[in-house]
């Protein structure tokens, strides 16, 4: 495992990151907040919002685009998560019903239906309650790794890439 | 590095697929309210509100039909083996076709059912439903979501009669929830089996209350009419798959015809 380290940047320590880079870090993550308010009814626009910022913002610093990167790519998830249970209770509204009787009714569709709200309510929490540690740890010019989405941020933003070694070489076409 | 990553994500998946499965099996029905009164508690209380409802009714005084009755529900308890609850079952002069049960294992039988009702087991029948909405704590389960559970335990304190015949209100008209009736449809058809008494008496019983009182609205039974899922009740009824070797016994020491004369 030694020769994986040289693979990448070191990572930068709290003193060397300018208030600048971090309050735009932490950035990446508040945008949801703002977006996933305006975007309620339909939970694309908190996505859409992410994937602007993240592209405005991805080229100002390695800690910037670790951290708007993790804000997006942990927001797909839940993201989808949240459309589906908005297409589930537009098809129960109209060729179901959600009546409260009726959605008890045991053995039906709703058990699905219930376990899976409560899910997104849950992952939503977790999402949000996430997002907000990272904010504040990303002001205090920190890294904070989420679960799965950290470490690809990490080897996204920080991975030493080889491309500017890459030499173009032109051939003639074989006859 | 790769697999590390793999396997984190497979953690973040599985925890939100235990996550939903967990909540399917979590019953999300409201938890049982009647749960906090005790079957003891219930009786007493029963017995209260029955001595308040009969003071404003009269019992059917007649020996057969009340040995008949009795007959009729020997046979369900033999069937039913052992209940947490002591039944009592009252007929009152009352030409509604009617029977509800009350707190604690008390149910009434109108004189109108009897009359109205071709068979022992017919009468069986509704007495089979009854008794699954007793078994299954449905009455009190109603009464208390109603009234809350301080106020019907009040009543054992010496509390107001108005509560009391508060509760009688909420125990006499009683309309349960779909599920609640299906469930002690559930009940009774199984009972009427235990019992060695063909469950296709529910059938034609419901169905005659059906006919009978099609639109118009009727007290305790109105679910009968009021439901549309009547039909699909009686269809269960009838489709209803008694086990092998099931024979059935009529109940022949009754003679109904004279029980229904007297009446």
């Amino acid at each position: 495992m030694a020769g994986l380290e040289a693979k990448y940047h070191p990572v930068p320590q709290p003193d060397d990151i300018p208030i600048r880079e971090r309050e735009d870090a932490m950035g990446g993550y508040l945008m949801m907040f703002a977006a996933l308010a305006a975007g309620l009814p339909l939970p694309i626009i908190n996505l859409i919002a992410a994937i602007i910022y993240f592209y405005i913002n991805r080229s100002k610093s390695r800690f910037i685009k670790f951290h708007s990167y993790q804000s997006l790519i942990s927001q797909i998830p839940t993201t989808l998560i949240n459309a589906g249970l908005v297409f589930w209770t537009i098809r129960l509204f109209f060729y179901g019903s959600l009546k409260i009787d009726e959605v008890f009714y045991v053995g039906s569709e709703y058990e699905l239906y219930w376990g899976y709200l409560i899910m997104v309510i849950i992952a939503n929490l977790v999402y949000m309650i996430f997002s907000l540690v990272a904010a504040f740890k990303a002001r205090k010019g920190q890294f904070y790794y989420f679960l799965f989405f950290g470490k690809l941020a990490y080897h996204y933003a920080y991975l030493i890439r080889a491309n500017n070694t890459r030499k173009i070489v032109n051939t003639p076409p074989t006859l | 590095m790769n697999f590390k990553i793999l396997k984190e994500l497979g953690v973040l998946i599985g925890i939100f697929l235990l996550i939903w499965v967990a909540f399917i099996f979590i019953p999300l029905k409201p938890s049982s309210p009647e749960a906090a009164i005790s079957i003891e508690k219930e009786q007493k209380i029963g017995e209260l509100l029955m001595k308040a409802y009969l003071s404003n009714v009269k019992l059917v005084s007649d020996s057969l039909v009340i040995e008949s009755v009795d007959l009729i529900y020997d046979r369900l308890l033999n069937g039913m083996g052992t209940s947490e609850y002591d039944y009592r079952i009252y007929i009152i002069k009352n030409d509604n076709i009617n029977a509800f049960a009350s707190l604690g294992g008390n149910i009434v039988i109108f004189s109108g059912l009897l009359k109205y009702a071709d068979s022992p087991e017919e009468v069986a029948a509704v007495l089979a439903h009854e008794i699954g909405h007793v078994e299954k704590r449905h009455v009190v389960n109603k009464v208390v979501k109603e009234l809350g559970i301080s106020l019907v335990l009040s009543i054992l304190s010496g509390g107001d009669v108005g509560f009391l015949n508060e509760i009688l209100q909420q125990s006499v008209s009683t309309v349960f929830d779909r599920d609640q009736e299906s469930e002690a449809d559930d009940y009774g058809l199984e009972l009427l089996e235990l019992s060695m008494m063909h469950p296709n008496a529910m059938a034609s019983i419901f169905k005659k209350i059906r006919d009978e009182y099609g639109s118009s609205t009727y007290e305790s039974l109105e679910f009968l009419s009021s439901h549309p899922n009547t039909n699909r009740r009686i269809k269960k009824a009838l489709e209803y798959k008694t086990k092998k070797g099931f024979t059935s016994k009529k109940i022949d020491r009754i003679d109904w015809r004279l029980v229904q004369e007297v009446l």
